[in-house]
């Protein structure tokens, strides 16, 4: 009863909601709690009863994904971790599934797991596996309830009455991004699969997606019988000469749903999605949250040190004085320098920052290399998916001494001299 | 002879334009800004230019093999570990700069235009005597309370000293970034950070050796979108004064109009004035475009309205849309049909869905 893992690590373009931080490192290595971003789902993997294998699949070239120990990864959770990249131009998330189907079945798993790289959740993915043995089903998604406002951005799900006492039941309908309220119950983007089942189906949909595209019926009656072959020995869904269709993951939902094959698991931990870079701010307090054992050894290692309050992550090769004051909800990543008086709370702190004395940063995040100066404020609202809330300064960016940047986000190589209020600086 | 470019660091003030490539590589009227310069250079005898940076892109290197090649010029890097003013490149390129023969070398700051009259400022530097260690050109402003002032005697050029942004009024002529200079200046420059308009200069007027020579023609330090757009217009008008038929010349052309060979006007469109159009652009048919550049690649579809903006390389803005009031548009930006951008900043590999009514960065 083996299970394979997929990690959707996403592309380049998509990247750009990421920025300014994105200009530096990839969404996926941006460090959370010490941990590059994909990490943490793929750790979570160690949940996974006879897991064979982990695929990242993304749009990233390869030699950029090189960065990612996934060397480390594999010796962590015992079997093999691999990065494939997808074809740009989109097969769309199932079309990607289905063109590395060969890689995925390797070993003959009874179980696909798909894991959406940008949402960050303590992933019941045993809960998931023991619910979707129960029902039969071909799909079991992860599903939470939001608010209506929330709602209208993501998968909608509509599951069964009554199937509730077991925290999950079956999908009666799945809209994606519909305009209007359709459920508060939205899609996590953390899904098991039956294999190879579900290969099936989504070979099915690419067909009938690739004809609908290609072709209509009348149109084929005009086109040479040579072309129509040729067109097909290209690929199985394949239709036109602008390339294949596109199949999503809501294509493939809206089918299982229609053919009563696919169920829902309620989340009852915690959920959140990646949007703007100041919503890592609400993942690293998450990932800090269930961090206990790292946590404790941080804190071991200040003793007579800061005073620390709540959840902080400290690399060993930071260096705080003994009297700044950190936390909660601080990540202090790799030869950052805290000085004497300073203050930070609910903060990223990457590497090789300096805060130096006396400064308070507060909700923000400092970009690599960054200089905050003596007496400078850094401080952010807590909208955290806000475009200008969270104060972002990028890579290699100097605050003059006593200056205040309010809900900002400051492009890299920038030297900040006077206050700035609810701006982009490029 | 050999000359040395200032080119310094990220250009952050040309963003987005600099996200995609280094500043001296950005397009002006067609050609990368720094060609302008490295063609002025050959033309008057220069072989070797070094180029002073203080980080080193994987594309400079692409661009320095290219044009080494198309322009018949040695093109060095001379990278500083960290930034160095404006004299520390200089020492740090000695070993170029002086190369034995005692002929002077030139030194540009990458961000100015001008027609380059190279010529006139080396047979000046010339007649200034064998005691001269440098010529700087200078060019006349409406508002010298903004710039560094050159204070020099009108008849022989001598330089008496620099006032930096004079509260009251001291000459309005001020330093346009162009320097002519002898080796033997390199003897008063140390190997670290320095400046010198401040640091070297004032030293070298003070013993009489130091000379300006007012710039003929338009002048422009083009480091931000504005003044780029304000360079744009100077540099197609001294074409068309120049008159060596390079201006485009066709229907619907208003004023001074530049377009690429490559590039495709469709029908009924109004070009101009002040329009630079590039390599392999298409504009559709319809189209009014004024005070605008449009980099390599980019698309205006048919009906679009572009005016006082800068259209980034493989943009594309859709049917119907307009863009306007300072817009810069980075690389590989898409406009949606029927959209209105009113100064709109977007950074590059965007897809724009809605209209920006008001000045905006999009990040």
């Amino acid at each position: 009863m083996g299970s394979t893992a997929v990690m959707m690590v996403g592309g380049p373009t998509k990247g750009t909601r990421f920025r300014p931080l994105s200009l530096t490192l990839m969404k996926p290595l941006f460090p959370i709690a010490g941990k590059p971003l994909v990490m943490h789902p793929v750790l979570a993997c160690q949940k996974i009863p006879d897991l064979l294998q982990v695929v990242l699949i993304g749009f990233y070239p390869e030699d950029e994904m090189k960065t990612l120990d996934t060397a480390l990864m594999s010796r962590e959770l015992g079997v093999p971790v691999t990065y494939v990249q997808e074809e740009s131009g989109g097969l769309g998330s199932a079309g990607g599934l289905h063109r590395f189907r060969d890689l995925l079945l390797q070993g003959n798993p009874d179980f696909l797991f798909v894991l959406n790289c940008d949402v960050c959740s303590d992933y019941p993915l045993n809960d998931m596996l023991a619910f979707h043995k129960t029902h039969g089903g071909q799909a079991t998604l992860l599903v939470k309830r939001v608010d209506s406002q929330t709602a209208r951005g993501h998968g909608a799900v509509v599951v069964e009455e009554g199937g509730k006492a077991t925290g999950g039941g079956r999908v009666l309908h799945y809209a994606e991004k519909p305009g209007t309220l359709v459920s508060n119950t939205v899609n996590c983007g953390i899904y098991v699969f039956s294999c190879p089942s579900v290969f099936d189906t989504i070979g099915r949909l690419a067909e009938q997606k690739g004809k609908a595209v290609g072709f209509s019926a009348a149109e084929q009656a005009l086109v040479p019988t040579s072309m129509l072959e040729s067109l097909s020995a290209r690929g199985r869904g394949k239709g036109a000469e602008d390339g294949p269709a596109r199949l999503g993951m809501p294509d493939v939902f809206a089918s299982l749903a229609e053919s009563k094959q696919l169920y829902a698991l309620e989340s009852k931990g915690f959920w959140e999605q990646l949007k703007q870079p100041g919503s890592s701010l609400k993942f690293s307090r998450l990932y800090l949250s269930v961090m206990g054992s790292d946590l404790a050894l941080a804190r071991a290692r200040l003793k007579g040190g800061p005073e620390v309050v709540g959840n902080v992550y400290i690399h060993p090769t930071a260096e705080v004085h003994p009297t700044a004051k950190i936390g909660p909800n601080v990540a202090i990543e790799a030869g950052a320098v805290i000085s004497q008086g300073a203050r930070v709370k609910d903060c990223i702190v990457l590497n090789d920052v300096q805060v130096l004395p006396h400064a308070c940063i507060v909700n923000s995040i400092v970009g690599w290399g960054s200089v905050v100066g003596p007496w400078a404020r850094i401080q952010g609202s807590e909208d955290y998916d806000a475009q200008l809330g969270v104060s972002i300064l990028a890579e290699d960016v100097v605050v003059g001494p006593q200056v205040v940047v309010s809900s900002s986000v400051i492009l890299p190589h920038k030297e900040i001299k006077s206050n700035v209020s609810n701006e982009i600086v490029l | 002879m050999k000359a040395l470019i200032l080119v310094g660091g990220f250009g952050t003030r040309l963003r987005p334009l600099t996200l995609s490539c280094p500043k001296p590589l950005v397009d002006f009227c067609n050609k990368p800004m720094i060609v302008h310069q490295i063609e002025a250079l050959k033309k008057v005898g220069v072989s070797e230019v070094v180029l002073a940076i203080n980080y080193q892109p994987k594309v400079m290197l692409g661009f320095i093999e290219e044009y080494e090649k198309k322009l018949g010029v040695k093109i060095v890097c001379s990278r500083e570990e960290s930034p160095m003013g404006t004299a520390g490149p200089l020492a740090l390129a000695r070993d170029i700069l002086d190369d034995g023969s005692g002929d002077p070398f030139f030194v540009l700051n990458s961000d100015v235009i001008c027609e380059y009259p190279l010529q006139k400022a080396l047979d000046f530097f010339k007649s200034r005597g064998e005691g001269a260690e440098g010529t700087i050109l200078v060019t006349k402003v409406e508002d010298p309370s903004k710039y560094g002032v050159v204070v020099f005697d009108e008849g022989t050029g001598k330089v008496d000293r620099f006032v930096e942004k004079p509260k009251v009024f001291v000459g309005d002529k001020i330093n346009a970034g162009i320097y002519l200079l002898s080796p033997k200046i390199l003897d008063r420059i140390e190997l670290k950070p320095t400046s010198i308009e401040r640091e070297v200069f004032p030293h070298v007027a003070e013993e009489g050796k130091l000379f300006s020579m007012v710039l003929p023609g338009y002048w422009m330090d083009i480091g931000q979108p504005k003044d780029y757009l304000s360079g744009l217009k100077l540099h197609l008008a001294s074409l068309g004064q120049q008159g060596g038929g390079e201006l485009y010349k066709g229907e619907g052309v208003v004023g001074n109009v530049l377009v690429h060979p490559t590039a495709k006007i469709g029908k009924g469109c109004v070009i101009g004035p002040d329009v630079s159009i590039g390599e392999g652009c298409v504009v559709g048919d319809g189209a009014r475009i004024s005070n605008t550049t449009i980099f390599r690649g980019a698309q205006v579809k048919d009906h679009a309205f572009v005016t006082g903006s800068i259209v980034g390389w493989d943009s594309i803005i859709g049917k119907w849309s307009r863009v306007e009031n300072m817009s810069v548009l980075g690389e590989d930006v898409v406009v949606k049909d029927e959209l209105h951008l009113n100064g709109a900043v977007v950074l590059p590999h965007k897809e724009i869905k809605a209209s920006v009514g008001s000045p905006q960065i999009i990040l």
